[in-house]
C-alpha cells in the first residue's frame, strides 16, 4: 500500500493558502443535500460539527456522553498556543512551527505543522468572538503564560480551565446549530462500527445506550473525533470514559493506525497512592512557570521538605537544562523525574515522586497572585492529597496523559478509507513523537474549525457518492458483527469484573511500555497481553442484558478493544528501535539519558494495517522529509 | 408564534416572582404607615380615633383608591404565592430520603408558604373586624361634636382578651418570618444584589422586619396590659 | 491515616424511569481513607458483579470535578457535604468510620431517572440551545485584541462561566429551579462585549425555555449556591432577574418568537 500524504506542492508558507484555492467547492445550494456524520463532541468534534452546519451541511453529531459538553476536552487545564506575538517576545508562525516540529522530535509532517501554526492565531480570534473569557491584563488585553518547549509566552488561558472554556465555546456554537435545526444531535450513542460501501465510508453503527438498540446511520462522509487512547494504560489523567473503541473499530475495517507507541507521559501529576485508584490527576504544566522541581541531594533523606536547606536540594531540571530550566518539554521532564527516582532520590511514601515547590514564587509574587493564577489547581491538589500546596511543596510524578498516535490521515485529514476523516487526538496528528503543552487544544480546534470545513467539501465535490440506504448489506453486516460481539460478551458469564483485566493490562503496559522501553520488556508485554485477552474472554462477567442502560456492558466492550489495541501499541514500540520524544528505547540513548533518534532507519510514520486479532499487523511506512527544519539532535540545555 | 413580550413576562417564572416581590414591597410601605398610625394608640383614645377619622372621612377620596390597590396587591401576592408553590411542588415530585440543607440562610425561607397562609387567615380576620366592623359592632364616640367610630375602644376591648392578643402575637411571629426572608428575597427577585451594598441591604431588610413586627407586637401587648387601667 | 474504614451504603436502585425505586443496602469493609467516593462505589459494583448481580448504574467521567457528569446526592446533599466539591472529588476520609451513607439520584421532574442513579439532564442542553451562545460563524472574527475588556468583567464572566452543568443547583433547590445554571450563562455572556448584541434576546429565550421544561420557580432559598461545586454566586440570578425584566418590559428587540434559536 502506498501512503499518499497528499501534501500540496509549493513553499511551506504558501501550501495551505494555495491549496485552499485549488480545492473544489460544494455549491451552497447543494450543501444541505450532503449528510455528514461527526462522531465525538470534544473540541475537534464540536467545532467541526458547528462549522460544517454553519456552512449548510446536514450534520449529525454523536457522542456517548449525555451531553456534548462532557467530552474529555473539558478537562484541559493549562492553555492553548497561538503565534500571536502579543507579548512582543519574538514569536511568529515560523517559530511556533519550528518549536512544534522540534518538540515532536522530528516525527511529524512539516506541512501539517506549519498549517497548524498559521491557523493558531485565527483560533484565538474566533474563540474570543464566541465569548471565551480568556485571562486579561488590567489594560483589557489578553494575557499569556509560558509552556514547556518554548522560550516565548504564547499560551492563552482561562484560569486553570482553558479546555472547559474552549469546549463550552464550541459546544455553544454546536447547540446553536442544533436549535436552528442544522445539526441533529444524538447523545448517549456509542459508535461501534463504521460501514464501508464500495470502498467509501458511508455510515456508522451506534448503540443507543439507554434502550440498547443498535442503530444504523448513513451519510456521505464520516468524521471521527473520538479522542485519545491513553486509558489503555488503565491509570492516566484521562477521563474514565476515554477509549479506543471508535478508532479501533475503524482500524478493523481497514483504516491504518499510525504511531500507536507515541504516548505522552506528563511530568506533573499527583502520584499514585494505592491500587484502588481509578485515575490520576494532572497538575497543569503551567505550574512549571512558577513551581521549581527538586529532590533531596542524598538518597533516603526523609526530612520534611522545609527542613532541607537550599544547598542540599537538587533542582535537577534547572541544573541540567539551564536555558529551558523547569520548562523543558514533557518527555524530558518526565524522564528526568523517573531517573532521579530510580536513583533513590524520590520523595513521599512510595519514593515515586518529586517536589514541585512554589515557596519562592509565593515569596516573590505573594499568595494572592499565585492563587489567582493556579487557585483551582491548588484546591484540587488539596482535596485529593489533603495537603495544602501553599504551605508544603506539591509532590508530583509522571503519568500517562496524551496519545500522539492515532488513525493515519493525509493532509486533508482523511484516513486511507475514503470518506473517513479523523480529527483531534484521534488522528496521528501533528505532534510527532511528543506533543508540546497547550498544542492539543490548538490542533483539535484547527482541525475542526478551520481545516475540515474546507477539505471535506473538496472530498464531496470531487467524488461521486451514490445514494445508499441503511438496508444495504454492508450495514446489515456491520450491525450483525456488533451484535455478535455484544452477545459474546454477555455469554461469557465468568465471575470477574472487566475492570480487573483492565488493571492487569494497564500494569503490563506501564511496566514494559511506559516511560522507558526495552526489547526484553516489550517482548514480555507482547507475550502477556494475548494471555490477559484470552483470560478476559473466558472469565469476564458482564451482567444484565443488552436491552437497556448497561454500563458494565459498555465498559467491557471498551476494555475488550483495549486488549486488542494494546498489543499493537507494544508491537509498534518494539518495532521502532530508536528513541524519539515520548518513545524512549533504553537501547538508544546518548549522554545522560537523552533520547537518541535513528533518522536513517526510522524517519517515518509507522502506519499499521489490521490483519486479524492475534495476527501480526502489517507495517506501512510514510517517509518524513524535513526541508525547512534541520534534522538535529534535540537540545534544551 | 411570536408572543407579546409583556404577556410573556407576566406568565414567566421570573416575571411572576418580580410581581410578587413588587407587590410585597408595596405592602412593606403599607405596614410602615400602618405601624406609624397605630403607635398613635399610645397617646390615647381621642388622638387615635381622630386619626382614624381623618383617614377614613376627611381623606377618603385618597384613601379608598389606595385601599383598593392594597387589596389588589395583596390578592395578587397571595394568588401568585399559591400558584408558584403548587408549581414548585410539581417540579420536585419525589423528595429525598435524607433531608438536609447546606444553605447559609436562616430557617425563614423554608416557612414562607406556611407563614403566608397564616397571614392570609389573619388578614381575613383582622380587616373585616377592625376595618369593616363585620364581626362585632364598633361603637361611636363624639369629640368636639364630631361623631366617629371608637376604634380605640374596640381595640382595647378585644386586646383585653388573652386569646385575642395571643392570636395577634403569633401572627406577628409569622409576619416576622415572612418579612425576614421576604424583604431580602423580593429585592433579589427584582435584581437588587450588588456586592458593595449587599451587607447594607441585608441589614436594612432584617432591621425592617424587626421594627415592624416588634412595633406591632409591642402595641398588642401594651394594649393587653391596659385592661385593668 | 492508614486505618481502614467500613460503611453501610444505601444505594438507590430503580430499573427505569417508569418503575418504582428502592434502596439496596451494601456493607463496605476495608476502605482506605484516601479512596475516592466513586472508587468505593466501583468496588461495591465489582463485588456485585462477582456475585452475578447487576452493578449500580451511576455516571462519572473526568473524576476531577470539571466535566459535570457525576451526580449523586450523598446523605441528602448533592455532591455531599463538602463545599465547592463534586462527588468525584470527595474522599472517604471525610466520612466517619461505620457511617451509613445514603446515595440518591438528582430528583427533579425535569431530570427524569433513567436507571438507578443516572438521570437525564438534557434539559440543560435545550436551554443552551435556546440562546446560550454568541451567534458568530467560524471565520471572519476580528483580532482577539481588537476589543479591550476590563479585567474585572473578564473575571466575573469567568466566575460565571465556571459552571460545569452538573445540575446540582436543580437537585439542591427545593423547587428544582434551574435559575443558577441559566443565570450563570446569561451572566457569563452578558459581562462581555461579544455578548451584548444578543443580550435581550438571549435572556428572554433561555428563561422561556427553562419555564417550558418543568423546572420550578426560584424562591431565593440559595441552596443552589451552597451546593454548587464551583461556588457560583446567586448574584448572577439577581442580574438575570434584572436583565429579564428590562428585556421583557423595556427591551427594543422586536420579535420574540419561540421558534428555535437564532
Ligand atoms: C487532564 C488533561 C489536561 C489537558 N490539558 C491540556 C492543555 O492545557 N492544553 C492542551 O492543548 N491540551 C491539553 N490536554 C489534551 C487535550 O485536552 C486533548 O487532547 C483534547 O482535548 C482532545 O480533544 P478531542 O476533541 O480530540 O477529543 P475528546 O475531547 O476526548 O472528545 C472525544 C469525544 O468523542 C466521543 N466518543 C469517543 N468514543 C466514542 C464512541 N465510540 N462513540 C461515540 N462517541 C465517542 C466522546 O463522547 C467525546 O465527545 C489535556 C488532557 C488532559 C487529559
Ligand atoms: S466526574 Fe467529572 S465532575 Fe465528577
Amino acid at each position: 500500500m502506498i501512503l499518499d500524504s497528499k501534501i500540496p506542492p509549493g513553499s511551506i508558507e504558501n501550501k495551505w493558502t494555495d491549496y485552499k484555492f485549488q480545492m473544489k467547492l460544494v455549491n451552497p445550494a447543494n450543501k444541505r443535500k450532503h449528510k455528514i456524520i461527526v462522531v465525538g463532541t470534544g473540541l475537534a468534534g464540536a467545532s467541526a460539527a458547528a462549522s460544517l452546519a454553519e456552512l449548510g451541511y446536514n450534520v449529525h453529531s454523536f457522542t456517548f456522553h449525555d451531553s456534548p459538553r462532557r467530552a474529555h476536552s473539558i478537562a484541559a487545564q493549562g492553555g492553548i498556543n497561538a503565534a500571536k506575538n502579543y507579548p512582543n517576545d519574538g514569536d511568529s508562525v515560523h517559530r511556533l512551527f519550528y518549536d512544534t516540529v522540534k518538540g515532536g522530535d522530528f516525527r511529524a509532517r512539516e506541512a501539517n505543522v506549519h498549517r497548524l501554526a498559521e491557523i493558531s492565531t485565527q483560533i484565538i480570534d474566533h474563540c474570543v468572538a464566541q465569548g471565551v473569557p480568556f485571562a486579561r491584563e488590567y489594560g483589557g488585553l489578553l494575557d499569556n503564560r509560558s509552556f514547556g518547549g518554548a522560550q516565548v509566552s504564547r499560551t492563552f488561558y482561562a484560569r486553570g480551565q482553558t479546555g472547559q472554556q474552549l469546549l463550552l465555546g464550541a459546544y455553544q456554537s454546536l447547540m446553536r446549530q442544533v436549535g436552528l435545526g442544522a445539526v441533529k444531535l444524538h447523545t448517549r450513542r456509542e459508535m461501534l462500527d463504521v460501514v464501508v460501501v464500495d470502498g467509501q465510508t458511508r455510515g456508522i453503527i451506534v448503540r443507543n445506550l439507554v434502550t440498547g438498540e443498535l442503530e444504523r446511520h448513513e451519510a456521505d462522509a464520516v468524521v471521527l473525533a473520538t479522542g485519545g487512547y491513553g486509558r489503555v494504560f488503565y491509570l492516566s489523567t484521562n477521563a474514565v470514559g476515554c477509549n479506543v473503541t471508535a478508532t479501533w473499530r475503524a482500524h478493523k475495517r481497514g483504516a491504518l493506525f499510525a504511531n500507536p507507541c507515541f504516548t505522552q507521559i506528563h511530568p506533573t501529576c499527583i502520584p499514585v497512592t494505592g491500587d484502588h485508584q481509578s485515575k490520576l490527576t494532572l497538575m497543569s504544566e503551567s505550574l512549571r512557570n512558577d513551581g521549581r522541581v527538586w529532590v533531596p541531594k542524598t538518597a533516603g533523606d526523609k526530612r520534611s521538605p522545609e527542613k532541607i536547606p537550599e544547598s542540599e536540594r537538587f533542582y535537577f531540571l534547572e541544573e541540567k537544562y539551564p536555558s529551558f530550566g523547569n520548562l523543558v518539554p514533557r518527555d524530558v521532564a518526565s524522564r528526568n523525574a523517573k531517573q532521579v527516582c530510580d536513583q533513590g532520590l524520590g520523595v513521599g511514601e512510595t519514593g515515586l515522586a518529586v517536589y514541585l515547590d512554589f515557596s519562592d514564587a509565593i515569596k516573590r509574587l505573594g499568595k494572592d497572585k499565585i492563587a489567582e493564577k493556579y487557585g483551582n489547581l491548588f484546591q484540587m491538589y488539596d482535596k485529593i492529597t489533603d495537603e495544602n500546596p501553599y504551605q508544603v511543596p506539591m509532590r508530583i510524578y509522571p503519568a500517562v496523559h496524551y496519545t500522539m498516535g492515532g488513525l493515519w490521515v493525509d493532509y486533508n485529514l482523511m484516513s486511507n478509507l475514503p470518506g473517513l476523516h479523523v480529527l483531534g487526538e484521534a488522528n496521528f496528528s501533528d505532534h510527532g513523537a511528543n506533543r508540546l503543552g497547550a498544542s492539543a487544544l490548538m490542533q483539535g480546534l484547527a482541525d475542526g474549525y478551520f481545516i475540515i470545513p474546507h477539505t471535506i467539501g473538496h472530498y464531496l465535490a470531487s467524488n461521486k457518492i451514490p445514494k445508499v440506504t441503511t438496508d444495504h448489506p454492508a450495514f446489515v453486516d456491520a450491525e450483525n458483527s456488533v451484535k455478535a460481539r455484544q452477545d459474546k460478551l454477555l455469554a461469557v458469564k465468568g465471575n470477574k469484573p472487566a475492570m480487573e483485566f483492565h488493571r492487569q493490562l494497564g500494569k503490563v503496559m506501564w511496566d514494559y511500555c511506559g516511560m522507558a522501553r526495552n526489547e526484553a520488556g516489550l517482548k514480555i508485554a507482547l507475550d502477556e497481553i494475548p494471555k490477559i485477552r484470552e483470560a478476559f474472554w473466558k472469565e469476564v462477567s458482564v451482567t444484565g442484558s443488552g436491552q437497556d442502560l448497561n454500563m458494565a456492558l459498555e465498559e467491557a466492550g471498551r476494555i475488550a478493544d483495549f486488549l486488542e489495541f494494546g498489543e499493537l501499541l507494544v508491537l509498534d514500540a518494539y518495532t521502532r528501535r530508536e528513541s524519539c520524544g515520548g518513545h524512549f528505547r533504553e537501547e538508544s540513548q546518548v549522554g545522560e539519558g537523552e533520547a537518541l533518534r535513528d533518522d536513517n532507519n526510522f524517519c517515518h510514520v509507522a502506519a499499521w494495517e489490521f490483519k486479524g486479532v492475534g495476527q501480526k499487523s502489517e507495517l506501512h511506512k510514510e517517509p518524513l522529509a524535513f526541508d525547512n527544519v534541520h534534522l538535529t539532535q534535540r537540545s534544551y540545555k | 408564534m411570536a408572543k407579546n413580550p409583556v404577556t410573556a413576562y407576566l406568565s414567566s417564572s421570573i416575571g411572576r416572582k418580580q410581581i410578587m416581590g413588587l407587590s410585597g414591597v408595596y405592602l412593606y410601605f403599607f405596614l410602615l404607615v400602618h405601624l406609624a398610625g397605630n403607635i398613635g394608640m399610645l397617646s390615647g383614645a381621642e388622638h387615635f380615633n381622630s386619626y382614624a377619622y381623618l383617614l377614613l372621612h376627611t381623606l377618603k377620596e385618597i384613601i379608598y383608591p389606595v385601599e383598593c390597590t392594597l387589596v389588589a396587591a395583596f390578592l395578587l401576592h397571595v394568588y401568585l404565592g399559591i400558584k408558584v408553590t403548587i408549581e414548585n411542588r410539581a417540579a420536585r415530585p419525589e423528595r429525598y430520603a435524607v433531608n438536609a440543607s447546606k444553605a447559609k440562610q436562616g430557617p425563614y425561607a423554608k416557612y414562607m408558604f406556611v407563614s403566608g397562609m397564616w397571614l392570609l387567615i389573619f388578614v381575613l380576620v383582622h380587616v373585616p373586624h377592625f376595618r369593616m366592623g363585620l364581626y362585632s359592632e364598633i361603637g361611636t364616640v363624639t369629640y368636639d361634636g364630631v361623631e366617629m367610630r371608637d376604634l380605640y375602644g374596640a381595640a382595647m376591648h378585644f386586646f383585653a382578651k388573652g386569646w385575642f392578643t395571643a392570636f395577634y402575637v403569633i401572627s406577628f411571629l409569622f409576619l416576622f418570618n415572612h418579612l425576614a426572608h421576604g424583604v431580602g428575597s423580593s429585592l433579589q427577585s427584582v435584581g437588587l444584589n450588588h456586592p458593595r451594598y449587599n451587607a447594607a441591604i441585608q441589614f436594612i431588610s432584617k432591621a425592617y422586619a424587626v421594627v415592624i413586627t416588634g412595633g406591632f407586637t409591642a402595641i398588642a401587648i401594651w394594649a393587653y396590659f391596659q385592661r385593668g387601667v | 491515616m492508614n486505618q481502614k474504614l467500613s460503611f453501610l451504603l444505601r444505594l438507590w436502585r430503580q430499573k427505569d424511569g417508569n418503575s418504582q425505586g428502592k434502596f439496596q443496602e451494601i456493607r463496605m469493609k476495608d476502605i482506605p481513607p484516601d479512596m475516592s467516593f466513586l472508587e468505593m462505589l466501583d468496588e461495591a459494583n465489582n463485588d456485585l458483579i462477582r456475585k452475578g448481580e447487576e452493578p449500580v448504574a451511576f455516571e462519572s467521567d473526568c473524576r476531577e470535578g470539571i466535566c459535570g457528569t457525576c451526580s449523586l446526592v450523598v446523605n441528602g446533599l448533592p455532591h455531599g457535604s463538602d463545599p465547592g466539591t463534586t462527588v468525584c472529588q470527595l474522599f472517604m476520609r471525610r466520612f466517619n468510620d461505620g457511617a451509613t451513607i445514603t446515595v440518591e439520584p438528582w430528583r427533579a421532574k425535569a431530570f427524569p431517572v433513567i436507571k438507578d442513579l443516572v438521570t437525564d439532564r438534557s434539559a440543560f442542553d435545550q436551554i443552551i440551545s435556546a440562546g446560550g451562545f454568541v451567534s458568530v460563524n467560524t471565520g471572519g472574527a476580528p483580532d482577539a485584541n481588537a476589543t479591550a475588556i476590563r479585567k474585572c468583567d473578564a473575571d466575573t464572566a469567568m466566575d460565571a462561566a465556571a459552571c460545569i452543568g452538573c445540575g446540582a443547583c436543580v437537585a439542591a433547590c427545593p423547587n428544582a429551579s434551574a435559575m443558577l445554571f441559566v443565570s450563570a450563562k446569561v451572566s457569563h455572556l452578558g459581562h462581555l462585549p461579544q455578548g451584548q448584541p444578543e443580550r435581550e434576546r438571549r435572556v428572554v429565550r433561555m428563561v422561556q425555555k427553562m419555564d417550558e421544561l418543568g423546572f420550578g420557580n426560584c424562591s431565593n432559598r440559595y441552596e443552589c449556591e451552597a451546593a454548587c461545586p464551583k461556588e457560583i454566586s446567586v448574584e448572577h440570578i439577581a442580574r438575570m432577574n434584572r436583565d429579564y425584566g428590562f428585556a421583557s418590559l423595556l427591551g427594543t428587540e422586536r420579535e420574540r418568537g419561540n421558534s428555535g434559536a437564532g
